[in-house]
């Protein structure tokens, strides 16, 4: 994995003393955390460290690197390239992705304007999440979701960091992509939160497949009939869903013979099935395919896959298995 | 003879100094001028939002001549390669590198520094007032710079005449 996109967006001081960590923390780098006037840290998959003076990581800061206020100055021109004003959206919605689909999370003070957000300002602290695409995690999957003559409506659950997102984007990757089991089709990707594909400019930093057209930064409900209406999809990917108007497009999708993959945060079947929203979904048998995942071999490990009846499926001894 | 080829050097060269005087004094609200269309050509990329000012400074020198292409060249390149340096530090150094060369003054120099102070750093509100402003002060100043023109440009050809005359007749 290069990292040098992220290089790119850190001031001087701060590039080199990420540079200068060891290659194994490097590799397995998940998220840079700049705060002003406090101590530098970085995230790996397995652990958080403070970054000491000498390249030196502690789990306590001792001696850490301070980046000031001047390295935060310097940060958001590099990553703005000396204009704010071509990010107001992003700056509204706290995050800006930048090239090769990672993001940047932001705070800072805010301006509200008529109740709203309207920019935020002073910006003070970073998030610097990297975008990991694995490809092939969802290879194992194939002979579960994608068959000759159908493909299933999947829904993924899992809690945070637990390679939900990775999941999808290679699921999409595949549809559109095909495989050995069937056609590759077309798919439309609603990406609200620039997450999956990774665009800047609309242009797709991560690789989801060569039949995948993005909606990029869209609502989800809005998007999916904005895609049905104009891309004429086979599947329809998003993230996240949540929201009254999320389950209606959803509805409205699966009556139009669209296929679906789409996530959910969640444990387990017992702790989805108790939310109004995705109560009413599964008893629709909205999904013929659900798939929970946790960390518990590390990321992406299976726990569970489900059919639309809630009944466990268990083939080749794929449950168990980790996808990371 | 030799005197007289003398005096005719005197004369025609004295004549040449005025003349190159009263041009930069032409040439003064030209390059102006152009200045001013370079940020109303800004005000519209920013107004429009998505391109980064190294694009647009790269655009404008594109579609801009001579001295003022230079200078958005040179903008453009320092934005992108000064390593996350103030957009203001970034946009003296090349106009510090191109000023000399032009006939403007110092009062542009400061229009365009002054505004340098605040491009790109807030939303796009902000910026296209703070062009505005920029773009009404150039205005300004091409307008005096037209009136001097018109007063001086006349005097400075006749001084150059009649200061190589005044040589001559002195050498004589």
């Amino acid at each position: 994995m290069s990292l040098k996109e992220i290089y790119q967006v850190l001031p001087p001081i701060l590039r080199e003393q990420i540079q200068s960590l060891p290659r194994t923390i490097q590799e397995s780098l998940e998220e840079i955390r700049v705060r002003q006037s406090r101590p530098l840290e970085v995230i790996t998959s397995e652990q958080n460290w403070f970054v000491n003076a000498n390249c030196q990581l502690s789990a306590q800061p001792q001696n850490p690197i301070i980046p000031t206020k001047e390295d935060c100055s310097q940060m958001v021109n590099l990553i703005s390239r000396h204009s704010l004003y071509a990010l107001e959206e992003e700056l509204r919605m706290g995050f800006i992705t930048v090239e090769g689909g990672h993001r940047i999370g932001i705070v800072g003070k805010v301006t509200i304007e008529g109740g709203k957000v309207k920019i935020i300002r002073d910006l003070t602290g970073f998030n610097i999440r990297i975008a990991k695409q694995i490809k092939g995690v969802g290879e194992g999957l194939i002979p579960f979701i994608f068959t000759s003559a159908t493909i299933h409506n999947t829904l993924i659950v899992s809690p945070p960091q637990c390679g939900k997102t990775t999941l999808l984007r290679d699921l999409t990757r595949i549809a559109s992509t095909g495989s050995d089991v069937h056609r590759a089709v077309k798919v439309g990707l609603v990406d609200e939160r620039s997450e999956i594909a990774g665009s800047i400019h609309g242009v797709p930093q991560l690789d989801i497949g060569v039949r995948t057209d993005v909606l990029d930064a869209c609502p989800k409900a809005e998007g999916m009939m904005m895609m049905i209406r104009s891309m004429s999809p086979e599947v329809l990917v998003f993230d996240e869903i949540g929201r009254v108007e999320d389950r209606e497009a959803i509805q409205e999708a699966i009556f139009a013979g669209v296929k679906i993959f789409t996530t959910v945060h969640g444990q387990s079947i017992e702790e989805i099935q108790k939310r109004p929203l995705l109560a009413q979904l599964l008893a629709d048998k909205a999904f013929t395919r659900i798939i929970i995942l946790n960390r518990g071999k590390g990321p992406g490990t299976i726990v569970a896959i489900y059919d639309e009846s809630l009944r466990s499926i268990r083939l080749n001894g794929a449950v168990g298995m980790t996808l990371l | 003879m030799i005197k007289w080829i003398g005096a005719m050097l005197i004369f025609g060269s004295s004549t040449w100094i005025g003349l190159q005087q009263a041009k930069q004094l032409a040439k003064r609200p030209l390059e102006i001028r152009q200045l001013r269309t370079c940020l109303s050509l800004l005000e519209t990329d920013i107004s429009y939002g998505t391109k980064p000012l190294a694009d647009a400074c790269l655009d404008i020198a594109s579609r801009e001549d001579h001295l003022i292409s230079t200078l958005f060249a040179e903008m453009s390149k320092y934005l992108s390669d000064l390593n996350g340096q103030s957009t203001f530090t970034c946009i003296q150094a090349a106009v510090d590198q191109v000023w000399p060369e032009t006939v403007m003054g110092s009062t542009e120099k400061r229009i365009l520094l002054d505004l340098a102070k605040v491009l790109g750093a807030s939303d796009r509100e902000n910026q296209l007032s703070h062009l505005t402003i920029a773009i009404k002060s150039l205005e300004a100043q091409e307008e005096h710079a037209k009136a001097e023109q018109l007063r001086y440009s006349k005097m400075y050809r006749t001084i150059g005449v009649l200061a190589g005359t005044l040589i001559i007749l002195l050498m004589i």
